[in-house]
């Protein structure tokens, strides 16, 4: 998940609430359609793994939502179903959600959907079997996929052996070698609840719901703490990685380290990423598929994260171009060092950010991944308003400060034919 | 500006919201606007009725191209001008373009709304399609054909409308082909617009926090002098039945099998297209759906499995499409053949059937939280169908009986007559 951060329009009726073991409940009221989303969201992810371990959270999320001690898969599935939706899981680096989305005037019954999952799964052995299988499966069918090559081989090259650069997915290696036991293990060690934020977005009244996740999940038993990650590295591990693939195009990513969600040059780094490549009127839109034409798809990214995060640019394109597409992103780079942003180009920039984010953030499920996200970060659901004066507040020289501390280094994959 | 797929068979009806007004200006084009205050947004959408089934084959892919170079310019408004404009004020804008319609998209803070108006009406009637501007284009959509065919499952898709609608103009890629891009001269393109473009094939839909009776005075005098023209297009003939098992397949060094598989299926306004909405439901979206219990869980044959249904005015279709590790296809194929001959022969519970129909009224919710999910759902009906279709819809789901559904199963699921595209693992070739 990628937020682009930005404000809420208006004072939403929001309230949070951390219960006496440690879990933080957010609820938000809205009445505008008749549907309700939740998230049970844990910190836990791939950055919590090893490359013994990698997947161990993807396969633990696919087990959980197959049986509880009362519900089978079938029954469990079901019951999403009758309330006009569905029960999934995520798992990401950092965090790992099981959500819920449906009809509002069912939010009881989901609501108890992910109480049971997550406090009462079986983990029955024949159903690790099966998701181990259907999970190797899914790492395949990303490895059919070029341009998720390309991103995998770029966390290697960017983290090396930092456990930010393991699969979200895991390898078919080391899920194949995964067990029930390890499950258990993962579950034991990581879902405690100072680490879980269920957050709630809907036609739903509040008061209702916070009673009814104290009584859920009030009496989960703390846990022993939480594991610290060895720390970023400060430059890439590998400047360059390359896989001959017979693809129609070379996908190109070039990727630098860059801070979390907390740092103070968080804003500063997130104007800098629209300007480089977020949208239609970004530098790198205009430089190499506006002016070149060397891409359809060309962009860049910074996800929010906890511990440590990077910056990256992405294009697909004719392969005899990629030396070329590549040369042009670091040449984007550069400018951006070198010189100062125009004052419009930067109010561009800011304007699509908030405006961007606030769009995003009208659908019920958008609003509970990011209130349940941004209090998983630590920086608080609130975050979804306050951002908006973090990306106003950013000068043209924050910009400059922000590309010459952190576009230095930079890391290269290339996917396509050899 | 991504390409459209095929236009949706349960779009979203719209009980909830204020009700739409839908008036025919002079010149034929048809306004629809409707008040949506979830949020202080307003989604702005031109519908064309043209697509890739209008094309000649020297004009193939033309509309998609068309599409790309809509908003690059026009006399008033230098290139880029249009995408700086939205960008400056916080929103968005988009664009898909299918057999049958192109649409053009943006959402923008409702202060907005006469901006927005200004920009797309100046468009449709005024681009300029520069010469350059066409022929940097011309790379980008290059590269879009060329990005399509490395992605195992939107290709696979490809390859099972090619076959399931040979000798149909649905068979068309909407990319065009790399030749038919690289050689487009500009006056095609032009007059490819000049033909098409018309406000008497168009669709004007404005949602939001707006003023419906200001927005809808404000966009009539915008484009007053947007003249009609009739259209000489060649009608659209329905797909015929399908006589047998069609069949193709490929292979490239993939990890992964890719399958679809795809049937004859009703066009709105055929009142089975209820029961085909329930049936392509209850087969497979979802978990607890039958292909997914069946194919994935009891039997392990899938990794993924999914149903749909789509009501093109040409030809309908239900489809199956499933990912699988091992090219075990003739083995799937048989046992997802058992499971729709079960539904014709067997019964469907009423638990079933109500999980169905709340999926379906769910899908409907959902598309209601954002003013262009509702501008979807009016702009779809009425440039295919007809709003009264989207404003019924869902009250006539709501009727499809289990009866029906058995019904659709056995009239469309034939055994033997479908199509069957594959993409399976080995050395690039057919």
């Amino acid at each position: 998940v990628i937020p682009p951060a930005g404000g809420a329009r208006t004072a939403d009726a929001v309230t949070r609430e951390v219960l006496g073991n440690g879990l933080t409940v957010v609820v938000r009221e809205n009445p505008s359609a008749p549907v309700v989303a939740m998230t049970l969201m844990v910190r836990v992810g791939s950055c919590h793994e090893t490359a013994a371990t990698s997947g161990a959270t993807a396969l633990l999320g696919r087990v959980l939502i197959k049986g509880t001690r009362h519900r089978s898969a079938l029954e469990l599935a079901r019951a999403a179903e009758d309330a006009g939706g569905s029960l999934d899981v995520t798992a990401d680096q950092e965090y790992a959600e099981v959500r819920a989305l449906g009809l509002a005037r069912h939010w009881r019954a989901l609501l108890g959907l992910l109480h049971e999952v997550g406090t009462a799964p079986t983990l029955d052995p024949e159903e690790v079997e099966r998701e181990r299988a259907v999970l190797i499966d899914q790492i395949r069918g990303l490895e059919d996929q070029p341009g998720q090559v390309a991103s995998r081989l770029l966390a290697r090259a960017l983290f090396g052996d930092h456990p930010l650069a393991l699969p979200t997915a895991g390898t078919p290696e080391s899920v194949a070698a995964l067990g029930r036991a390890d499950l258990v293990r993962h579950l034991a060690a990581h879902a405690t609840p100072e680490r879980i934020v269920l957050a709630v977005s809907g036609d739903v009244p509040a008061p209702e719901v916070l009673a009814e996740a104290r009584e859920a999940f009030g009496d989960l038993a703390p846990g022993a703490g939480e594991p610290a990650l060895p720390p970023a590295p400060a430059r890439p591990a590998v400047s360059r990685i390359a896989e001959a693939r017979p693809t129609e195009q070379a996908h190109v990513v070039v990727g630098w380290l860059a801070p979390p969600v907390s740092h103070p040059d968080f804003g500063p780094l997130r104007v800098l990423d629209a300007l480089l490549g977020g949208g239609m009127s970004s530098r790198l839109f205009n430089a190499l598929r506006e002016r070149e034409g060397l891409a359809y798809a060309v962009g860049s990214y910074y996800p929010s994260r906890r511990a440590a995060s990077r910056l990256v640019a992405q294009i697909g394109t004719a392969p005899a171009n990629a030396p070329r597409a590549e040369q042009g992103i670091l040449a984007e780079a550069e400018r951006l060092r070198e010189e100062p942003v125009p004052g419009e180009e930067l109010d561009r920039a800011k304007a699509q950010l908030t405006g961007g984010f606030e769009l995003d953030l009208r659908t019920n499920a958008r609003q509970a991944l990011y209130r349940g996200l941004f209090e998983s970060l630590g920086v608080g659901h609130g975050f979804v308003s306050s951002y908006r004066g973090l990306v106003e507040a950013v000068t043209p020289a924050d910009v400059q400060r922000a590309a010459r501390r952190y576009l230095v280094d930079h890391a290269v994959a290339v996917v396509g034919p050899a | 500006v991504a390409p459209g797929g095929p236009v949706s068979g349960a779009p979203a009806a719209t009980n909830g919201a204020a009700a739409p007004e839908r008036r025919q200006l002079d010149n034929g084009l048809t306004t629809i606007v409707a008040a949506h205050r979830a949020a202080d947004v307003v989604a702005v959408q031109l519908w064309f009725r043209v697509g890739a089934h209008h094309e000649a084959p020297e004009e193939a892919g033309l509309s998609h191209f068309v599409e790309h170079l809509f908003f690059k310019g026009t006399p008033q408004r230098g290139p880029g001008v249009i995408d700086r404009t939205i960008s400056e004020l916080g929103g968005e804008m988009n664009a898909a373009t299918s057999q049958d319609y192109t649409y053009f998209h943006v959402v923008l803070p409702a202060r907005h709304v006469e901006v927005a108006l200004d920009l797309v009406a100046d468009a449709a009637r005024h681009a300029v399609f520069e010469a350059d501007e066409v022929d940097r284009e011309r790379l980008v959509v290059l590269e879009e054909i060329r990005r399509a065919h490395d992605h195992p499952a939107s290709y696979l898709w490809r390859l099972l409308m090619r076959q399931h609608f040979a000798d149909h103009p649905y068979a068309r890629d909407v990319l065009g082909t790399p030749e038919s891009i690289q050689t487009a001269p500009r006056e095609r393109i032009v007059e490819y617009h000049r033909r098409h473009y018309v406000p008497n094939e168009a669709v004007l839909v404005v949602v939001g926090n707006v003023d419906p009776q200001r927005t809808l005075a404000h966009a009539a005098r915008l484009v007053e002098d947007w003249r009609p023209r009739p259209r000489s297009a060649a009608g659209l003939p329905r797909a015929g039945e399908l006589a047998a098992v069609r069949r193709i397949a490929e292979t490239r060094p993939l990890q992964q099998t890719y399958l679809g598989v795809a049937w004859r299926a009703p066009v709105v306004p055929e009142p089975a297209v209820y029961a085909a909405d329930v049936l392509a439901t209850l087969l497979g979206r979802g978990r607890s759906s039958r292909l997914s219990q069946a194919l994935k869980e009891r039997l392990g044959l899938v990794s993924q499995v999914s149903a749909s249904f789509y009501s093109q005015p040409g030809g309908g279709t239900l489809a199956v499409n499933a990912r699988a590790r091992v090219p075990r296809e003739a083995e799937i194929e048989a046992a997802l053949l058992a499971e729709l001959a079960a539904v014709g022969a067997g019964a469907i519970e009423e638990a079933e059937l109500a999980r169905a129909l709340t999926a379906l009224e769910a899908g409907h919710a959902f598309g209601q939280e954002t003013a262009e999910g509702v501008a979807y759902g009016y702009g779809l009906a009425e440039t295919l169908w007809t709003l009264d279709f989207e404003l019924g819809y869902l009250d006539r789901v709501r009727r499809v009986t289990a009866d029906r559904v058995r019904d659709a199963a056995r009239r469309y699921l034939a055994p033997d007559r479908f199509t069957a595209a594959l993409l399976a693992p080995g050395s690039s070739g057919s």
